[in-house]
């Protein structure tokens, strides 16, 4: 099942860098344009890919016996940490959102206690901010602090 | 040859200031650290040090991502000897015999021949980047765009079969680095291309990020999601470090073997570290008088394989310091350290850089010999850093790079081209899609599409013109037997199973 997401997904993205890139002109082989690449590679991955997703479909991809073993619920968990990471790291600041970052993902990787995320997460929220901030002049927003 | 030890003189006086002993000290140990902790890549440590450097000047910081580069080619063999875990691709193969060895009390002798080995293989590596790279950058100074089309091809066709298991799924994966690559503002005509009306789009994607997503998020999800092995690491004292008489005498051949081993594949396209350490040792089980004790602690398997990945990572310098063209992710990773620093790597390096480009070749030296002072006497120290407990260490590094990322533009768009990547990257790389060709494809892809539009209007847009220059056809003829070689076998298997069909 993954590996026909995984090559559905490429053959639709080819697809839709293909339709894409023809709005650009191909220009002539003596005077290529800015759609002249764009459209070779764009023609060539949706046919690559497309037969890909058909081999997966039919059961005769490569990977078909693939299982993956990860636990679905802590990647879950993970991917939507950074994604509401990014939504807080302009409103609330650099340094609570690297700390709830930091807070949250060690929970999730059941890390006991809480003594040593709170001590972790907050010198290493401290130590980067000093690092980028200061020291590589870097403008890290400072949200409600 | 008298310039170019002169040159590399001045180059040991460049190094040997404060600041670029400590930027290689830095790179070294960050390497040797990198190639000791599983889970984090050497072109994602290089990508996330990479906005550290942007305060740095231009010949600190490409001593430093080099370092990181030879660094963890040396760091891997420790956990793969002590705890039977590679620390790197490149050093898979020193657990056979390396672990074996240590079973039965050998570790000290495995590792210092593995130390003993890189830092021989290393050391003539560089005497060969120090030779062929100037000598080659001064023939390239004849290439036109054709050459360069020609050659960054033959590059992508030979990287595409040498990577990952399935040669349609790479050359995909090479497509889908070049379409990354053309979003943006396009270098020639200025339109803006595949924007889709978001501003941040119109620099393009940023290589440091797509490295840190594909090679470092991608790490991360499989350290901290995946059922992981316990670690227990033993203890290596400082005097159990010497190898016997009859060790040193046996590791000889094999360390000079996989030197040239090493230096030929590094040369090409593709992971020329695990590669070269492979065919290091499959050579060393052949010419052995004793095949039977592979896999059961002989010490050639261990001296071989090491010294082939070291020397592979110096002979991949000679095409990106001479041409401007990175054949595999970390070289990629370094040319955008160069060009960060306002640096374009190729035939006129020496001439217009000659601090950068001989201040670095003589970094690799002295890196050499630090990496034998901080791996051999410290072995302990780095093997305890296995102790460290991944759910507290992958969370820093999550921190670390979604940092950097912002760091890259001070852009949000960034931090979510690493989140989607990174997530597409974990799942892609599950199912037989290799990330190297794709990381490639994007350095490559500016270099192609110029390259390819400005020889067509040369050759008056004929690809005959372009096959007749002496050159650039010799280069296409010989990627083109590549190409029919490896589409002969998926041929070949349509016809087998189509017959088979038939039969039944």
């Amino acid at each position: 099942m993954g590996e026909k997401i995984v090559n559905g997904f490429l053959f639709l993205l080819s697809i839709f860098y293909c339709v894409s890139a023809n709005s650009y002109s191909f220009g002539t082989p003596v005077a290529p344009k800015s759609g002249f690449l764009p459209q070779i590679i764009g023609y060539l991955a949706t046919l690559i890919s497309g037969y890909l997703f058909i081999r997966s479909l039919t059961g005769k991809g490569d990977s078909a016996g693939v299982r993956m073993k990860c636990d679905f619920k802590s990647l879950g968990c993970l991917v939507a940490l950074m994604i509401a990471y990014i939504l807080i790291f302009k409103p609330l600041g650099y340094l609570i959102s690297t700390f709830i970052l930091l807070f949250v993902s060690m929970k999730i990787g059941k890390v006991k206690g809480w003594k040593t995320p709170v001590l972790v997460s907050v010198f290493t929220s401290v130590a980067f901010y000093m690092i980028f901030k200061v020291f590589l002049a870097v403008p890290l927003p400072k949200g409600i602090l | 040859m008298g310039s170019t030890l002169t040159s590399l003189f001045n180059g040991f006086s460049i190094c040997f200031s404060l600041e670029n002993v400590l930027a290689c000290i830095a790179g070294v140990l960050v390497g040797t650290l990198t190639g000791v902790l599983p889970g984090i890549g050497v072109t994602g440590a290089m990508a996330l040090l990479l906005p550290l450097s942007y305060g740095m000047k231009a010949t600190p910081a490409t001593i430093m991502f080099a370092g990181i580069y030879y660094g963890a080619m040396y760091g891997g063999s420790t956990t793969s000897i002590l705890v039977n875990l590679p620390g790197e691709a490149a050093s898979v193969i020193t657990c056979i015999d390396g672990n074996q060895m240590a079973k039965k009390g050998r570790a000290g002798a495995a590792l210092s021949i593995s130390a003993i080995g890189s830092f021989v293989a290393g050391t003539l590596g560089l005497i060969g980047l120090t030779f062929c790279a100037p000598a080659l950058s001064t023939f390239a100074l004849k290439f036109g765009p054709p050459e360069y089309f020609a050659i960054s091809m033959l590059g992508l066709v030979l990287l595409t079969n040498l990577t990952g298991k399935n040669m349609l799924k790479s050359f995909l994966m090479v497509l889908l680095g070049l379409m990354l690559g053309t979003v943006g503002v396009d270098n020639i005509t200025g339109i803006s291309r595949f924007t889709y009306g978001i501003p941040s789009l119109l620099r393009g994607f940023e290589f440091g990020v797509i490295a840190m997503a594909v090679f470092g998020i991608n790490d991360l999800f499989g350290t901290l999601v995946e059922p992981q092995e316990e670690v227990k690491v033993g203890h290596v004292k400082f005097r159990e470090l010497y190898p016997n008489r009859d060790e040193m005498k046996r590791s000889v051949g094999p360390i000079l073997r996989g030197t040239l081993i090493g230096f030929l594949i590094g040369l090409l396209p593709g992971p020329a570290g695990t590669l070269s350490s492979f065919t290091s040792y499959s050579v060393e089980k052949r010419v052995s008088k004793h095949p039977e004790k592979f896999g059961q602690g002989a010490i050639e398997g261990v001296a071989g394989p090491e010294s082939a990945n070291n020397a592979a990572s110096s002979a991949a310098m000679i095409p990106l310091l001479s041409l401007g063209l990175p054949f595999a992710p970390p070289s990629a990773m370094l040319l955008t350290g160069f060009i960060v620093h306002g640096i374009t790597p190729g035939p006129t390096l020496i001439t217009d850089h000659p601090d950068v480009f001989w201040g670095l070749i003589a970094s690799m030296y002295i890196g050499n010999v630090f990496l034998i002072i901080i791996n051999l006497p410290f072995v302990g120290v780095w093997a305890s850093m296995l102790r460290t407990p991944a759910n507290i260490l992958m969370p820093i590094v999550m921190v670390v790079t979604f940092t950097g990322a912002y760091a890259t533009n001070n852009s949000l768009t960034d931090m979510v081209v690493l989140l989607v990547l990174g997530v597409f990257a974990y799942f892609a790389t599950k199912f037989g899609y290799s990330m190297a060709p794709l990381a490639v494809g994007i350095v490559l892809g500016g270099t192609i599409e110029k390259s390819l539009r400005q020889a067509l209007i040369i050759c008056h847009g004929s690809f005959g013109e372009i096959m007749m220059r002496p050159l650039s056809g010799t280069i296409f003829w010989v990627t083109f037997l590549i190409l029919g070689s490896m589409l002969f076998k998926p041929v070949r298997e349509i016809f087998r199973h189509s017959k088979d069909d038939d039969n039944m």
